[in-house]
């Protein structure tokens, strides 16, 4: 199949060579995609709170969104590009595993949300950035949005505890000794 | 007995009781959490390496047990070789301490303690600090011993095999 | 040290946090989320001292608004970190990190509230109301919090960072 074909290319790369061989390397970069992971939610927050009604309501929406959502994108950023090296080391084993699947899934549902919002709500702002309390729609994608981040962060942690054993003998292993 | 003696002795066994401690807490160096172990049951198994899958996260040794004559695998019902995994640090901090797909190729016989999964699949979690043995090539411990005991065999870790030991609670 | 870990391991409490699937996982989620909080307040006060944001906003204003949160949530983290502790006290005993952590903690979380105290009633308006070393400290508080999440990460990867037996009780 032409996608298990790219995992093992993937696999095979030398970034993947590199954090599967280099002993600092995985605390390093998981621990960048923590901190980055955890700047990405705790800055989204602020601007979701803002589109609840419930944080900042004084500042027009606009302003703390643009404050905030530079910082999210930057360290959206790093996020992907560690997340994309773990994911390499390991591209087989990640792929199979539902937890990363499901993470996968929402982060694509923040994602649309996200677009949606963009799209569609944020198209009329003008009417609404000074109100104390956004529009419905607004106060949904704010409550979506922090129930889709916290199913990221608790599904990726959930893929460290779930990421099984593929018992299969390779055809090619020896094994059959009679001493 | 002298004071001194005594001092000694007290010392002596203060430092059993500790090492106790933490032969019973020792952490298996893993990064997520021991949660999915069974730290009060130990394994040890001699075996036939089948594969090593050199994850970043958890170096995985998947191997076949071998019967208690030493004179092959142990097989199910259908003929089929019954495959366990042993999971342990990451593949550089395991490879820096001597283990990685080059070191233990298909048909390496080796002896390892685990603390087994709570699920009940057929893997565990090395006990660390405790010792691997390597048998020499192609020469399996006599029956019902394991590698530490064949003439030639290298360890990784030093020391005494892990000793098996039930649940305790 | 670790007969200590050996007998919290052995408690009813500790062992029931261990059997349930599920639950470290959980505390872990909640402990990363609120650290999120925690240092994501830490960014926006040290950026509006340094005069990146909320420049129309005294830093009174900025405080009472971060403050609260980060407090409550380094509440949170205190007790889901003290719950991981209890149910995997080898693990977190014998890392060099995790001994770290805890004192950039402590360094963290009474810095903060020293700046606080400073500078917290502090109603002007406009640039370059702060001295150079309110700057140095709002940013280096960030840097401190950072420093904390990998440290969090580099528990589970002790041998890997430090090397084996570093602690006097491995």
């Amino acid at each position: 199949m032409e996608l298990m074909s790219l995992l093992q290319d993937l696999q095979a790369s030398a970034p993947a060579e590199w954090m599967r061989t280099s002993v600092k390397a995985m605390p390093l970069v998981e621990g960048t995609h923590v901190l980055a992971a955890a700047t990405v939610f705790g800055t989204i927050l602020i601007v979701d709170l803002r589109l609840l009604g419930l944080r900042d309501v004084r500042r027009a929406f606009t302003r703390v969104s643009d404050e905030m959502l530079r910082l999210t994108w930057g360290a959206f950023g790093l996020a992907v590009v560690t997340g994309a090296l773990m994911f390499a080391a390991n591209a087989g084993t990640y792929y199979g595993n539902t937890a990363f699947r499901l993470k996968m899934l929402a982060l694509l549902a923040a994602g649309l949300n996200m677009a949606i919002f963009q799209h569609r709500t944020l198209r009329g702002v003008a009417a609404w950035d000074v109100n104390a309390t956004p529009p419905r729609a607004a106060r949904v994608a704010g409550l979506l949005s922090i129930l889709f981040w916290l199913s990221v962060i608790f599904l990726a942690r959930w893929i460290g505890f779930t990421k099984g054993y593929d018992f299969a003998v390779p055809d090619d292993a020896e094994i059959n000794f009679q001493f | 007995m002298n004071t001194t003696m005594q001092r000694k002795l007290v010392k002596g066994a203060a430092a059993a009781v500790i090492a106790a401690g933490i032969a019973m807490a020792a952490p298996a160096i893993a990064h997520h959490s021991f949660a999915l172990y069974n730290m009060e049951q130990t394994l040890t198994f001699t075996g036939v390496v089948t594969r090593v899958n050199p994850d970043a996260n958890h170096l995985q040794i998947f191997f076949a047990p071998m019967n208690d004559e030493r004179k092959n695998v142990q097989r199910g019902e259908d003929g089929k070789p019954l495959v366990w995994a042993v999971e342990m640090t990451g593949s550089a901090q395991a490879a820096a301490d001597g283990i990685s797909v080059g070191t233990f190729p298909p048909g390496t016989i080796f002896t390892v303690g685990m603390h087994p999964l709570r699920s009940g699949e057929k893997a565990g979690a090395r006990v660390n600090p405790g010792a691997i043995y390597k048998c020499p090539e192609k020469k399996p411990p006599a029956a019902g011993k394991h590698c530490d005991s064949v003439d030639g065999s290298v360890t990784i870790g030093g020391g005494q095999l892990p000793v098996a030991a039930p649940t305790a609670r | 040290m670790m007969a200590f870990a050996a007998w919290l391991h052995a408690t009813a409490f500790s062992q029931m946090i261990q059997a349930v699937r599920w639950i470290i996982p959980l505390l872990q989620s909640i402990h990363i989320v609120m650290i999120g909080i925690v240092f994501v307040s830490s960014v926006v006060i040290a950026l509006h001292v340094l005069g990146r944001v909320r420049a129309e906003e005294s830093f009174q204003a900025v405080w009472g608004r971060f403050a609260p949160w980060s407090r409550t949530a380094l509440v949170v983290m205190l007790v889901t970190g003290l719950l991981l502790v209890v149910g995997e006290p080898a693990r977190e005993f014998s890392a060099l990190s995790f001994w770290l952590k805890m004192g950039l903690v402590a360094i963290g979380a009474s810095g903060t509230a020293a700046f606080g105290r400073r500078y917290g009633a502090a109603k002007a308006v406009g640039a370059a109301r702060f001295p150079a070393s309110a700057r140095l400290a709002a940013v280096g508080l960030i840097v401190l919090w950072g420093a904390v999440v990998l440290l969090g990460r580099a528990i589970a990867y002790d041998v890997e960072m430090w090397g084996a037996g570093v602690l006097p009780w491995n």
